[in-house]
Order: structure tokens, then C-alpha cells, then sequence
């Protein structure tokens, strides 16, 4: 047995019984995408926690990037004494990112070999049930509202365009929801990486919504499901104040970039560190980032108690106390 | 960052370009989901019978020479190659279809015209003579929707042409026009077979169909446990056929089972009959023996195969010849099923670049294929190795076709 048998054959099985249950491939999809998501979500956790360290830890890295340029040999070393004492890995984040991408393309395999459109496909699926019982349901009814699962919305009806919207949109929401807003450079220049990022925001989207027109109807209802799942699991991290207002391509009022706070405590000493640690201490379920102004004044009058973990923001100018 | 921004930067264009692709290669691919589909297409060339191997992979559909391998090249009325083309090369015999795929064998209409269904149903009818389509944008079939699959199967007048959409369709053999239609629950994929007027054909929805051909009303449908692919088998006024839910059926012409047996895995392929053995294939790589004057009495089981065996099994005099998806061509022998000894001793094995999935050919000599003695042709799902002959009594290689 391949690698790749031991992933997919347990999500066939999965994919194929919950089918079994609800006689519906467009449920069982939903269902086990769903199920997916849940399963892996402390990984997502934790490459959203590594992320939102990383980002805090931008502006000290800039600073130093900008003092060490000359010496890079310094300058790594610099890097990683700033990692070690605020308790960062990374490369925290790619771990679970690498961890879930074989479960990621299991699960699209899986939706493509049950739905099996082409011979090869339906030939590929013999073998692959672990229970028994399972080939008599192959292959899986793929009509769904009068479209073909296993074909691309240009060659189904008219309104199975809604799909590769719909999945334009969802991608657009997380991907939107997941990306930090950005402040510029120190030196008030245009911060290069972060508008990179934002501008990947924009266009990811845009060409996953390309791809659905010609990737099978099937296959977008699971592009949907999962960005729905990680919308949702992304909101209720609490690790962004979420406004629908920020979700908009576009700003619906005037000013300029909203800055990534850098939390200070009393006297201006640095509570980064206490703060990430405070985080993993209580999980990332309670940790919070302030992205706007009136947040940044109302905490920093409601803490005045001089709490460290407690962050206030300092002004996007301003230098990370150290 | 503004358009003129993002446009300028290389690494972001870089990275889209990563990203695109590795979506992309997750996505289905236009091109070699299915496997070639090979025939042999008799035809007369100044009044000398000659025979050649269609084959049809992906958006081609080319001859080749039985004999010796070599693309068949373009005669004219006197059966003389014609002149070569502006670069100097010969003209061959080369039907592609752009933006197409081909799942299924071409039928030969008349001496001069086959017709090609491609996967969206577009049909081409292709004269030989030229290797060209009267019309070159194909044609559907009026008010019809799905794919096609299957393999063609015609009457004096009508053309059946099973889809995926759940209907089989009967064209008119002159016109093309739907002459009638029936619907089944799911798609069609397996070749339909015509006994006299009545058109049996198994659906993915799990039943065996038999229908009046020249009317399409149904005469019965059998449930049969499971999604069945191969077209049926017809012989001693019975029907063999085998089906998805592991079983062998011996069914007869009015619909009634007479005997099932059990296979370890689903069978694909049409199962093949030779003095009253039932010779059977399953997707496990296992090869059976049923003595149907015995009510499907098993007479033995091997495996053969390590991977799948989609194809029908070949039986000729003492020798069944299956090939897998492990890529490999075995010779068996037709009595238990044991692998037969080449001249070397060792099991008369041969291993290809790809797997083999396409049905077995037979060559035999005579009027039309100018070898001496039979040559088996076996077609891969590598375009490096299309088409591969080898001699029926020793294995002996003979030639190998790739596309050009």
C-alpha cells in the first residue's frame, strides 16, 4: 500500500459511508469537509497562533534588519536571540501547515475518485473501501439539482456558475479576514511585503475562482465548505476584531493604513513577550489583537492599572521599547 | 500597491505562477483519463483487402500498420502513397480532434467513413480515404446532453450510442437523427450488444437492460447487485455478465439469472467463452475459470496479476492472454490458469512502460496483415508506448508504435 492509499482510502470509506447515511453527495461532502476541518483545527491553531507572533515580532525584525544590513551573520544571530527570548519559533507555522497538506489533498482526491467523473477514476476506486458493503453504492449519485457533480459548472446549467462564485467569495472573506492589516515602514515608506500579501488577498481569490469554472461542481462545494469552516474557526479564535467593514476590497472612510500594534506596557517597556506568553498560556481562543483606534483607547484607559500583560498600542512611528 | 505596482514585481508574479500550477495539478486533467482504444479497420485499397490498428488516445485518432508498427500513410485512388507535404514528409494517416477526447472505438460505417464520438458527445465522421471530418467542428446529437463513453455498436439502419447522461440513443446510420431513445437511472458506459433486434447493454445504475432495437421499448430490466461497465456476453443463447457488486451473472435472453458466482473484486471487462469455459477477470488481478454447462461451476482461480485486470480476456487454442495494470502482458494456460513457460523456462511474462487497460488485440495472417503467424497487440496508457505486438506462441517482441 502507497503513501498515499493510507490517507485516501480511510477518506473514501468516510466520504463514501456518510453518503451511505444521508443518500446525498452533495451532504456527504459537506459533512466530511466539515469533519476535516474540526479534526485538524488544533493545527490550524497553531499555525494562526506562530503567524500572529511572527507578525508582532515584524517591526522589532525590521528595525534590526535596518541596524544589522552590513552583517548578516550578525544579523541572523540577532534574529534568533530575539526569537529565543520571546519564545518564537519560526518556523512555527509551516510544522502544521506541512502536517495538514497531505490531509488537504487526501480529502480533494478523495471527493475526486468517489465522485470517480472519468474511467480511470472509477478504475482507481475498486480496492479502496475498508469496509465492506461500500461497491454497492458505486458510483455515487453525482446529480445534484438537476447539475453534474463530477463536471465543471460551464458544462452544467446556467446557475452552477453561482459555485466558482461562491467560492471566489469565501476565498476572498478568509483570506481577507486572515491577513493583518499592515502599517508602513519606520522610515514611512511603503512596507513592501505586507502589500505584497495584501495584494495576494485580492488576486488568490480572483484565480480560485477561475480554477472552479473548470474543476468540477463537487470539488466546489468543498472549496466553499472549507472556507466557510475557516472563516468560522478563524472568528471565534478571537484572534482579530472582526467588522464586516473589513472585509471590504476598499475602506469606507478615509485615512491612512491601520497599523499593527505593537503592545507596550508601563513605561514604555516592551509586553510582546508577555503578551505571546500570556497567549499560550491561556490558549488562542482568548487572545486578542487591537486593529482599531477607539479599541486602542479604550483599553489603554480601562487598564491603567499598569497590568504587563495588559498591552497599549504604541503610534505606528513609534519604536518597539526593548 | 496599484495594478502598475503588482505588474512590476517578479516574485509576486512568481509566486502566482507556483500557486496556479500547483492548483492546477491538483485539478483534472484535460487529457489521459481514460486509456487508448484499439480496433482493427478493414478497408480495400485498389481492390487488395487490407487491414489496419485504429487507435484512439486523448484528441487522436491514428492507423498503424499491423505488421510492422509504422503509421499508415495516405494513398491515393491507385492505392500509391501520395506525394509528401511541404516539409517533406509523408502524410499519414492522423485524425486529431483539438480541444477532444476519444474514449471509445471508432465504427466503420462504410469502406470509406468511420464515425468518432469524442467524451462531449461531438461526433466526427471521418473519411478513411483522407483522414479528415466532413464536418470538422463535429456534431452533437439533437437535444441530447451527457458524455459519451461507450463504445459504438450499429444495425443496418440505426446507430446506438450510450451516455453518461443516463440515455441510450439510437441515431439513424445515413443522418445522424435521434431516432429514439431510453433512460436509465445513471450513466451508460459499457458497449452495448445487439443480438438480433433486441439491444442489451448494462447502466451504472446497477441493472442490465434489454431493449427493442428498432424501437427502444424495453423488454426488461435485471437488477444486478451492482454499477456494471462491461458489455455483456452472449453465448449459447445465454447472456454473461459481471457487475460491480462482485458477482458473475448467467442470465437468460428473457431476464432471469440462472447462476451467479462470487469474484474476489468488481469486474470491468467483458468475460470471454471458449468450449464452454467462461473465462473471467476481476479488478484484483485474479483470473477465473466457470464451466457454464455446469450451472457456473467454478473450474479454477488464479492470481495473476498484482494490480487490476480491466481488459477481456483473450482465449486462443491452449492460451488465455490477460494484461493489468501492473503492466504486464501473461500468458496463462487455458486449462488451470498457471502461468505458461517461455523458452527460457521462465513464466512467459512481458513488463511494459505503462499499464494495460485497453482490450487485447489479435492478429492473425491473411488477406489484408502481411506477417506469418499471429501477433498479440497490446496498447498502454503511455504515449511512448502505444501500440506493442508480440507473437502469440512465443512472446517474441515484434514492434512498438509511440505517438509522434
Amino acid at each position: 500500500m502507497d503513501f498515499w492509499a493510507l490517507i485516501l482510502n480511510p477518506f473514501i470509506t468516510a466520504l463514501t459511508v456518510l453518503y451511505q447515511l444521508f443518500n446525498s453527495s452533495v451532504v456527504a461532502i459537506i459533512l466530511f469537509t466539515v469533519l476535516i476541518r474540526l479534526v485538524t483545527y488544533p493545527l490550524t491553531a497553531q499555525q494562526t497562533r506562530a503567524s500572529k507572533a511572527m507578525a508582532q515580532l515584524q517591526p522589532e525584525l525590521k528595525k534590526m534588519q535596518e541596524k544589522y544590513k552590513n552583517d548578516r551573520e550578525k544579523l541572523s544571530q540577532e534574529q534568533m536571540k530575539l526569537y529565543r527570548e520571546y519564545g518564537v519559533n519560526p518556523v512555527g507555522g509551516c510544522l502544521p501547515l506541512i502536517i495538514q497538506l497531505p490531509i488537504w489533498i487526501g480529502l480533494y482526491q478523495a471527493i475526486n475518485h468517489a465522485l470517480a467523473a472519468t474511467p480511470l477514476q472509477l478504475l482507481d476506486l475498486s480496492g479502496r473501501f475498508l469496509l465492506p458493503g461500500l461497491d454497492k453504492l458505486v458510483p455515487l449519485n453525482n446529480i445534484f439539482f438537476g447539475m453534474d457533480l463530477t463536471q465543471s459548472p460551464t458544462a452544467n446549467p446556467t446557475y452552477a456558475l453561482i459555485f466558482p462564485a461562491l467560492v471566489l467569495i469565501t476565498s476572498y472573506l478568509q483570506s481577507k479576514m486572515m491577513t493583518p492589516p499592515t502599517a508602513p515602514s519606520s522610515d514611512g515608506k511603503p512596507n513592501q511585503a505586507a502589500a505584497m500579501t495584501q495584494s495576494m488577498t485580492t488576486i488568490m481569490p480572483l484565480m480560485m475562482g477561475m480554477f472552479s469554472l473548470s474543476f468540477s461542481v463537487g470539488l466546489s462545494v468543498y472549496f466553499i465548505v472549507s472556507n466557510i469552516m475557516g472563516i468560522i474557526q478563524y472568528a471565534r479564535s478571537g484572534t482579530t476584531k472582526f467588522t464586516w467593514a473589513s472585509l471590504l476590497p476598499f475602506k469606507l472612510s478615509s485615512g491612512g493604513p491601520k497599523p499593527v500594534p505593537v503592545p507596550v506596557g508601563p513605561g514604555g517597556k516592551s509586553t510582546l513577550k508577555a503578551k505571546l506568553e500570556a497567549e499560550r498560556a491561556v490558549g488562542l481562543m482568548s487572545s486578542t489583537v487591537i486593529t482599531d483606534d477607539s479599541d486602542i483607547e479604550s483599553k489603554s484607559d480601562a487598564k491603567s492599572n499598569g497590568n504587563a500583560s495588559e498591552p497599549r498600542v504604541k503610534s505606528p512611528k513609534a519604536k518597539p521599547a526593548k | 500597491m496599484n495594478i502598475r505596482q503588482f505588474f512590476a514585481r517578479p516574485t509576486l508574479w512568481g509566486a502566482l505562477v507556483l500557486v496556479s500550477l500547483a492548483v492546477a495539478a491538483c485539478g483534472p486533467a484535460p487529457l489521459g483519463t481514460s486509456w487508448p482504444a484499439i480496433s482493427l479497420l478493414s478497408s480495400v485499397c485498389a481492390d487488395k483487402p487490407t487491414e489496419s490498428i485504429l487507435v484512439t488516445f486523448n484528441d487522436r485518432i491514428v492507423q498503424v500498420n499491423p505488421a510492422d508498427g509504422t503509421p499508415v500513410v495516405l494513398k491515393n485512388a491507385d492505392c500509391e502513397p501520395r506525394p509528401p507535404d511541404s516539409d517533406g514528409k509523408l502524410r499519414i494517416w492522423d485524425f486529431r480532434a483539438s480541444g477532444k477526447q476519444f474514449y471509445s472505438v471508432p465504427l466503420a460505417l462504410d469502406d470509406q467513413h468511420v464515425l468518432a464520438i469524442a467524451y462531449d458527445q461531438h461526433m466526427f465522421t471521418i473519411d478513411t480515404t483522407q483522414a479528415q471530418a466532413s464536418d470538422a467542428v463535429g456534431r452533437t446529437i439533437d437535444g441530447q446532453t451527457g458524455h459519451a463513453v461507450a463504445d459504438l455498436v450499429a444495425s443496418d439502419k440505426l446507430i446506438f450510442v450510450g451516455l453518461n447522461a443516463k440515455d441510450l440513443v439510437a441515431l439513424d446510420r445515413a443522418t445522424l437523427d435521434v431516432k429514439w431513445k431510453t433512460q436509465t437511472e445513471h450513466g451508460i458506459w459499457g458497449k452495448p450488444l445487439l443480438v438480433d433486434d433486441t439491444l442489451y447493454f448494462s447502466s451504472l445504475d446497477h441493472n442490465l437492460y434489454a431493449v427493442d432495437a428498432n424501437t427502444g421499448n424495453q423488454k426488461w430490466k435485471l437488477d444486478i447487485g451492482g454499477a456494471a461497465i462491461g458489455a455483456p456476453l452472449f453465448a449459447d443463447n445465454k447472456l454473461y455478465v459481471g457487475s460491480f457488486a462482485r458477482q458473475i451473472f448467467e442470465i437468460s435472453t428473457d431476464g432471469k439469472v440462472l447462476n451467479q458466482k462470487p469474484t474476489d473484486d468488481w469486474v470491468w471487462g467483458t468475460p470471454a467463452i471458449n468450449d464452454g469455459i467462461l473465462y473471467v477477470a476481476d479488478l484484483a488481478g485474479n483470473v477465473y475459470g466457470f464451466d457454464t454447462t455446469k450451472n457456473l461451476t467454478p473450474v479454477w482461480k488464479q492470481k495473476v496479476a498484482v494490480g487490476s485486470i480491466r481488459a477481456t480476456p483473450v482465449v486462443v487454442g491452449d492460451v488465455i492472454l490477460v494484461a493489468g495494470h501492473d503492466q504486464k502482458l501473461y500468458w496463462l494456460n487455458r486449462k488451470d490458469g498457471t502461468p505458461l513457460q517461455g523458452a527460457d523456462g521462465l513464466p512467459l511474462v512481458r513488463t511494459l512502460e505503462a499499464p494495460i487497460l485497453s482490450d487485447i488485440l489479435l492478429v492473425q495472417p491473411g488477406d489484408g496483415v502481411d506477417i506469418t503467424e499471429p501477433y498479440v497487440i497490446v496498447s498502454t496508457t503511455s504515449n511512448n508506448q502505444i501500440l506493442v505486438a508480440y507473437t502469440l506462441g512465443t512472446g517474441l517482441f515484434k514492434w512498438s508504435y509511440k505517438f509522434q
